[in-house]
């Protein structure tokens, strides 16, 4: 009975020449937005890629330098393009693309594409995720709005239920219909960004890539059937099918232009981000007063002066077997360290509290919890982010303790006027990113698969209560 | 007979329920918008004067600490960085716009200030600012010109997607005809009741937001500003309104009208201007950033090669201030400041050539804004308030200038060694943003103005010849 149910609403929709039009447009969208997506993310590839190999060479043209100042020169670490980034840019275009690794500072990821782009931009972006959390909504309300509610108004519900079906599968069997008529556009756009995520040579991670995507896919269906569930529940609900469109597109509009923007509002007033001068200004009193606010650098210096004596068992400085500059200079880093991790690490736990606030908000707009998951799995999310400048952050201080090692070594009496070989530049390691693997991402968005499972079955039992419960004109 | 429209239309309009709620939630959501933007734009104000206070404190203490050098009160050995010209800073800030209240527009995207010093580079002005949550920034925030862009078309459809639909299949529309009415009036008389209701309701919420965000109509430019953000949401919710009675026209259901409705609403709000991005990206795009950075590195390696060549060249060109045994100032932070001056000869080029670019770039999206009145209106009202790329791109070109004129006065102090005497202290130019004048911004609004205003002209044609062969009975 279901199947027959879930045909005769296939054939319907199908019939109708509006739905031809909107689903013929939409599938169009998509593979602009997919062809679109896909050029842009290779295009970024190649980009990163040279701009890597144009640092090591200008890295390892440095010359006789003292380690010192090349610390100062430092390495860019460029942020690779993810597999799927192609489907989902998420927030690429407000993150840096790359991080400078100097002495003395951990810097934030500057560069960031959207500085380069035009007001445009703040309008949207169009990617298959894009396509996939606004417009596709609305097509899965226009198919199911008048489901029941149009059945009603033309007279025909009544005879439908007094076939005996259960109202499960009334509900399933509409809802199966509709899937299907989705299906005419879903599928050859799921088929298209297939055939790409194959052509995007990603080498020995393709597995996961693969992996990835197959949830990426799962995590859009269940969306959708949330979506639909909510549209059918609604459709039965409500007395006239006008009104059941007016209260999904409402909706709709609540869920995917009111509520993104709400929760990052809120989220901002609750865990504002820090002021820019603040920032450095905290951290560079804490490396002058010391962390506990009783520790000066200067004292920290003489400490370590005793210390260095006391250690080689000499009396002055230049009665040293190694050059105390260097020796100072890591000690300096190593302090410094310890204070861009604590002013980091609250940094992000700031947004991580804006993250779930935003969380908290996807229990009344599936579109964040959707959001979140995409996000996540496509790599461009904030937790990918931070693993990546967290990895950044490691390379960095083994570079400059390299480096500072290198001149405590080597430098004897010439302090910053020993100029190292040029061999040691080709002996500091380049970095190498491994992104995280598919099961830390799972594991981190837990709570917001949770949350679209939750979205989708009260949806499911919503729909079938009022399907149970339905007035039948 | 258009008075006994607009009467009657206003009676029917008054008893709706529906559109009293959809006004409702228009006022809070610009309530909140407004409560928003001020609370931005007044901590934005503080951190700017705190900013500005704490580097004029900061050369004050450094000034004393020289004044007590120069007078022998104090040993020069004990303060080894004090009162050296590379540094000196000043603080270089960029005050929240005129309405910034009423839009945030483009500016949560960059940095509003910065600290000019001789350390500082044409390209590395602003740099480490970029703490804003990425995920704010990826939403974009609930402000103002939001509410108009977004929401008040939707408002605009909910009133009059069923203008004359509604008429006709109640059967009442054959029995209004039979007066001695057009049905242009008629129509004309329904839209006109339903505009002035809503730029009234729009009007009224400018006034108040303007008034409790605490802005004041006597501040420059201020009253300008406020009627040209009044015309312009004027014109936009005018497009909405001639569109709905277009679609009217064209006979169908009230149904089919609202679908047809919400549809343009997609197509213009959403789609287009995402559309549009993508093609202006393919079409024009940027050249890499990276390789701008790249180019920048291998300049800074040729260059600091030859530091100490530039040192020589320069004191050969200036032998008045040639390294004596009075230079206090190390020779590497000479030598930086050079290789700095270098770097930028280098790479001006490259520089130029990519902000060419994005000009490019934008020059492109202002081409094609007028596909779509969304863009029209949203690009106008962030120019009005303040709020627009080609603010920001004014205060970094004034920004680079100052870094100029600083560079000018003080890198011969710098080079010859010495430090800063406490009366330069009181010559240090300070930077003030210089607003652009209100004309200069109304000119290009205007553009945008009269666009909207002749697609509207173009729509009430198109629509007074459907309605010429519009059937009145159901």
């Amino acid at each position: 009975m279901t199947t027959t149910i879930a045909k005769k609403e296939f054939t319907e929709i199908v019939r109708d020449g509006r739905f031809r039009w909107i689903a013929g447009v939409l599938l169009l969208i998509l593979l602009v937005a997919v062809i679109a997506g896909y050029q842009q993310s290779q295009e970024i590839k190649r980009d990163r890629e040279a701009a890597a190999n144009m640092d090591k060479q200008t890295w390892e043209a440095q010359g006789n330098k003292n380690p010192h100042s090349a610390a100062h020169f430092g390495h860019y670490a460029f942020k690779p393009a993810t597999a799927l980034s192609y489907v989902d840019r998420g927030l690429n275009q407000y993150l840096g693309v790359a991080i400078w690794l100097e002495a003395h500072y951990q810097n934030l990821s500057s560069h960031r594409p959207i500085e380069d782009k035009t007001a445009l931009q703040r309008f949207g972006e169009l990617t298959v995720a894009w396509t996939l959390q606004y417009l596709v909504p609305l097509l899965i309300i226009l198919l199911a709005f008048a489901s029941f509610a149009g059945e009603r108004e033309a007279g025909t519900l009544r005879q439908l239920v007094s076939l005996g079906v259960p109202s499960r599968k009334l509900a399933f069997g509409k809802a199966l219909g509709e899937v299907a008529a989705l299906a005419l556009v879903l599928i050859p756009a799921t088929l298209i960004a297939a055939v790409l995520l194959a052509g995007l040579k990603t080498g020995e991670r393709f597995g996961e890539a693969t992996l990835r995507f197959i949830t990426l896919s799962g995590s859009y269906l269940l969306y959708f059937a949330a979506i639909l569930g909510l549209s059918l529940a609604i459709s039965a609900k409500v007395k006239s099918s006008r009104v059941a469109l007016l209260a999904l597109i409402g909706f709709w509009i609540i869920s995917n232009l009111l509520a993104p923007r709400l929760a990052s509002d809120i989220s901002e007033r609750l865990y504002p981000s820090p002021v820019v001068s603040e920032f450095w200004e905290a951290i560079s009193k804490d490396i002058r007063e010391g962390l506990d606010g009783h520790n000066p650098s200067d004292q920290r210096g003489k400490q370590l002066e005793a210390r260095v004596l006391a250690q080689y068992n000499v009396k002055e400085l230049k009665d040293l077997p190694v050059n105390f500059a260097g020796i100072a200079l890591q000690e300096g880093e190593e302090y410094a360290n310890q204070v861009f991790d604590k002013h980091y690490g609250g940094l992000w736990a700031l947004y991580e509290k804006q993250a779930s606030v935003q969380q908290l908000a996807s229990l009344v707009s599936p579109l964040l919890a959707i959001r979140n998951v995409s996000m996540g799995l496509a790599g461009t999310d904030l937790y990918q982010h931070r693993h990546f400048a967290e990895q950044a952050e490691l390379h960095r201080r083994k570079i400059i303790k390299q480096l500072n090692e290198d001149m405590a070594q080597n430098a004897g009496k010439q302090d910053y006027d020993y100029l190292a070989d040029p061999a040691l530049w080709e002996k500091v390691p380049q970095f190498e990113y491994v992104s995280p693997s598919l099961g830390s991402v799972l594991g981190q968005q837990f709570g917001n698969l949770l949350i679209l499972g939750l979205w989708c079955s009260a949806t499911a039992c919503f729909a079938v209560h009022a399907v149970r419960t339905m007035r039948l004109d | 007979m258009l008075k006994h429209i607009l009467k009657h239309d206003r009676r029917l309009l008054m008893a709706d329920r529906v559109l009293w709620l959809a006004a409702l939630l228009i006022v809070l959501c610009v309530s909140y918008a407004v409560y928003n933007g001020a609370g931005r734009a007044e901590r934005w104000n503080k951190e700017v004067s705190e900013q500005l206070a704490h580097a004029q404190e900061n050369l004050r203490e450094q000034q004393i600490i020289v004044e007590n050098i120069f007078s022998g009160r104090r040993n020069a050995s004990d303060y080894p960085w004090t009162g050296f010209p590379q540094n000196a800073q000043q603080a270089a800030t960029l005050p929240p716009g005129p309405l910034a209240a009423f839009a945030v527009g483009q500016s949560d995207l960059y940095p509003y200030s910065t600290s000019i010093s001789l350390w500082k580079r044409d390209d590395n002005v602003f740099a480490k600012y970029q703490v804003e949550s990425p995920l704010s920034l990826l939403a974009g925030r609930f402000d103002f010109a939001f509410v108009i862009v977004y929401l008040l078309p939707l408002l605009i459809i909910a009133l009059s997607y069923n203008l004359l639909s509604s008429e006709k299949e109640n059967g009442t529309l054959v029995l209004a005809l039979s007066q001695p009415l057009n049905l242009r009036t008629l129509v004309g008389g329904r839209m006109l009741m339903r505009f002035a209701l809503v730029l009234g309701l729009v009007v009224a919420l400018c006034v108040l937001g303007f008034f409790a965000s605490g802005m004041r109509f006597d501040a420059p430019g201020m009253s300008g500003r406020f009627s040209l953000w009044v015309l312009i949401a004027g014109a936009y919710a005018m497009f909405w309104f001639v569109l709905a009675a277009a679609v009217n026209a064209l006979g169908r259901s009230s149904e089919t009208n609202a679908a047809t409705l919400t549809c343009l609403w997609l197509v213009f709000v959403l789609i287009l201007p995402a559309l549009l991005n993508l093609a202006v990206s393919a079409a024009s795009p940027v050249p890499s950033r990276m390789q701008y950075v790249s180019a920048l590195r291998a300049a800074e390696n040729a260059a600091s090669q030859i530091a100490h060549k530039l040192l020589a060249s320069y004191y050969n060109d200036h032998p008045d201030l040639s390294a004596n045994g009075a230079a206090v100032v190390p020779e590497w932070a000479r030598k930086y400041y050079l290789v700095q001056r270098e770097i930028e000869d280098r790479t001006t080029t490259i520089l130029t050539d990519y902000e060419a670019r994005l000009d490019e770039q934008q020059a492109l999206v202002q081409k094609f804004r007028f596909l779509s009145p969304a863009i029209i209106a949203q690009e106008a009202l962030h120019e009005i308030a303040g709020a627009s790329l080609m603010r920001q791109r004014r205060f970094v070109a004034q920004t680079r200038e100052f870094l100029v004129s600083w560079q000018e006065l003080l890198s011969p102090k710098l080079l010859a060694g010495v430090r800063l005497h406490p009366a330069e202290y009181e010559t240090l130019p300070h930077f003030a943003f210089v607003e652009e004048p209100l004309a200069n911004v109304a000119e290009r609004v205007q553009v945008g103005m009269l666009s909207l205003l002749l697609i509207n002209a173009v729509l009430i044609g198109w629509s007074v010849s459907a309605l010429r062969r519009y059937s009145p009975a159901a």
